[in-house]
């Protein structure tokens, strides 16, 4: 069958039909001569919605020199590709290493097709993916992948979050004995909480070791808690927490007072070291502003 | 920066040679704070991601502004879609400009995505009358929404439209002049394209006003065998080295940036590149004599 079909009308092609078939030719998965086979297609049928634009620009792609009309769309084709993946491979370093070279190329073009970028930012194009390996046929058996894909996007949204100032550590120690019940608390913009069934900071903190492999295949279930956060020096952690230090920061988060937070532990035999846990998190940007409530502002 | 009822289309900054401002590089630049090089930012990384502000990204940008001129560079203006200027994005970069005072700001003469999607690729345009109605409009749209000149950028091309009604050159150039906007030379992206299409890249190069060009790039492509990627991942090239002699020649001082994005090398071997169009200018503006006007006063001047 050829892949040049005659147009829908005689005049050339307007700058939006232009865009629109090229947008279209070079976004199939499969490649550019594929995209050509299925806009013929589609274009004999009538009376059905068709995704593709029906005027077909190929007779309008000029020929000079040794490539072909195919080749030089197929340059901008695979470039498309390949400048996502390359962005995706990096920002979900992990998953990535997992399903390898391959079958990450193929989520990577399944996502695109299912969720085209709208964004201006190339680093913002990995929104959707935590999301997509959920209910991906290749992935959505595999729980932990979609925790670990999670945990990656939420280290991408740490190293964006908004800079505010840091706390200044001294400043704990200008609080009194009596402010201190009344202390509210604000999480630096780029604090995450994350909790999973999975242990996926393990597998992060191995993604470019060998061992790897030998952690997904003996994956089992266990409590993770973790602190993705923006630490003073700009550089984005992520820290295991225990169970204690994880709810207490979901408290703080929650703008709960110290008073309340503490209530929270009465009933124990052994409370945990709060104070000492406040001046960790301040002292690494956890805890980015501290404000004495209903006395005022501190 | 100058608004468009007081744009003035003589004065240019020379800004000397400058890099691309690459992560791999922010320690070397914050640490050795050099004097003699300007640095381009691609404005998009620096705008944050959609669900979040600037991060990480803009306290390095502040704190190389501080002790360097910065230009912005964006890919993502979309300028030749048909999509309507994108306002959320205009914004952003408004917001940007103003926390960072670049010398100038510039993207590249292509669309990026229609129908609100973007292909983050930079595709061709048909050169038709209707593209270049269509491009005056948007760019003064931009321009005026900004408060500044725009520079715009040749792109790479690896095809062209046999309905074309005028070359690329001559498209740019009357864009320029219509819209009082500015002119990226980048002269490895006429070589690759000049070779890709079979054109004479110094026609190219003759048919571009010399009033309308403020900044050079100059970058290296690789030689897939049947035509020629620009990948910015390689030293720039001999013959792209000549053309830039003769762009020289041709358009006097201009600022000139070396664009290295990908396989990206030692701090020191970009420098190197600096040095070498550094001293390609001085040499033929000596045998022209003609001076390297000082950065500061025309900046300055720019700015008021």
């Amino acid at each position: 069958m050829s892949t040049e079909p005659k147009f829908s009308t005689d005049s050339q092609p307007s700058l939006k039909e232009v865009q629109r078939w090229m947008r279209w030719v070079i976004t199939e998965p499969t490649g550019v001569e594929q995209a050509l086979q299925k806009a013929v297609t589609d274009s004999d049928k009538t009376g059905n919605a068709l995704e593709q634009p029906l005027s077909c620009i190929l007779q309008y792609v000029s020929t000079s020199g040794e490539l072909s009309k195919i080749e030089r769309l197929s340059i901008y084709a695979e470039g498309y590709f390949a400048r996502i993946l390359e962005v995706l491979e990096q920002d979900f370093c992990t998953v990535a290493n997992i399903l390898e070279k391959d079958s990450f190329a193929k989520l990577v073009a399944d996502y695109l097709k299912k969720c085209p970028s709208t964004y201006t930012n190339i680093s913002s194009i990995g929104k959707d993916i935590p999301r997509f390996v959920r209910d991906y046929e290749m992935t959505r058996d595999y729980e932990f992948l979609w925790d670990l894909a999670e945990l990656e996007w939420k280290i991408i949204e740490s190293f964006y979050a908004k800079n505010l100032e840091k706390l200044e550590v001294a400043r704990l120690q200008k609080i009194s004995e009596a402010e201190w019940p009344n202390a509210v608390f604000q999480l630096d913009p780029s604090v995450h909480l994350i909790k999973s069934n999975w242990a996926v900071h393990e597998l992060w903190t191995k993604r470019n070791v060998p061992e790897l492999d030998d952690l997904v295949t003996s994956m089992d279930e266990i409590e993770n808690h973790l602190i993705v956060y923006r630490n003073r020096n700009g550089n984005v952690c992520v820290e295991s927490a225990s169970c204690e230090k994880f709810s207490i920061l979901t408290k703080m988060h929650e703008h709960l007072s110290l008073l309340e937070i503490c209530e929270l532990f009465e009933s124990q035999t052994q409370v945990p070291p709060i104070m000492e846990w406040f001046q960790e998190w301040a002292t690494n940007g956890v805890i980015q502003d501290i404000q004495i409530s209903p006395i005022g502002i501190s | 920066m100058k608004t468009p009822s007081t744009r003035n289309k003589t004065i240019v900054p020379f800004l000397g040679t400058g890099i691309g401002l690459r992560p791999a590089h922010y320690n070397n630049i914050l640490e050795q704070k050099p004097s003699h090089l300007w640095f381009e930012a691609i404005s998009e990384n620096y705008m944050g991601i959609e669900s979040e502000g600037g991060g990480r990204p803009i306290q390095i940008l502040e704190k190389v502004r501080q002790d360097a001129e910065i230009v912005l560079h964006g890919v993502s203006l979309s300028i030749g879609s048909v999509d309507p200027v994108n306002k959320d994005y205009i914004k952003r970069l408004k917001k940007l400009i103003g926390e960072i005072q670049p010398a100038w700001v510039s993207d590249h003469l292509c669309w990026t995505g229609v129908d609100g999607e973007n292909l983050h690729d930079l595709l061709p345009l048909p050169y038709t009358e209707e593209a270049l109605n269509h491009l005056v409009s948007k760019v003064n749209e931009v321009q005026d929404r900004l408060g500044c000149r725009m520079f715009l950028e040749n792109p790479s091309s690896y095809l062209s439209f046999t309905h074309s009604e005028m070359k690329e050159w001559e498209f740019i150039a009357e864009l320029a002049i219509r819209t009082d906007s500015g002119i990226l030379l980048d002269v490895n992206n006429i070589y690759v394209s000049a070779m890709n299409q079979n054109f004479d890249p110094i026609v190219y190069l003759d048919s571009i006003p010399k009033d309308r060009v403020g900044q050079i790039h100059l970058a290296g492509h690789s030689n897939q065998g049947k035509y020629l990627l620009d990948t910015h991942d390689h030293p720039v090239s001999e013959p792209v080295w000549d053309l830039y002699k003769k762009s020289i020649e041709r358009f006097g001082p201009i600022s000139t940036l070396i664009e290295w994005d990908a396989n990206i090398p030692e701090y020191s071997i970009l420098e190197n590149e600096a040095l070498r169009a550094r001293e390609i200018q001085s040499d033929i503006l000596n045998r022209q004599n003609i001076p390297a006007t000082t950065k500061t006063e025309v900046l300055n001047e720019h700015r008021t």
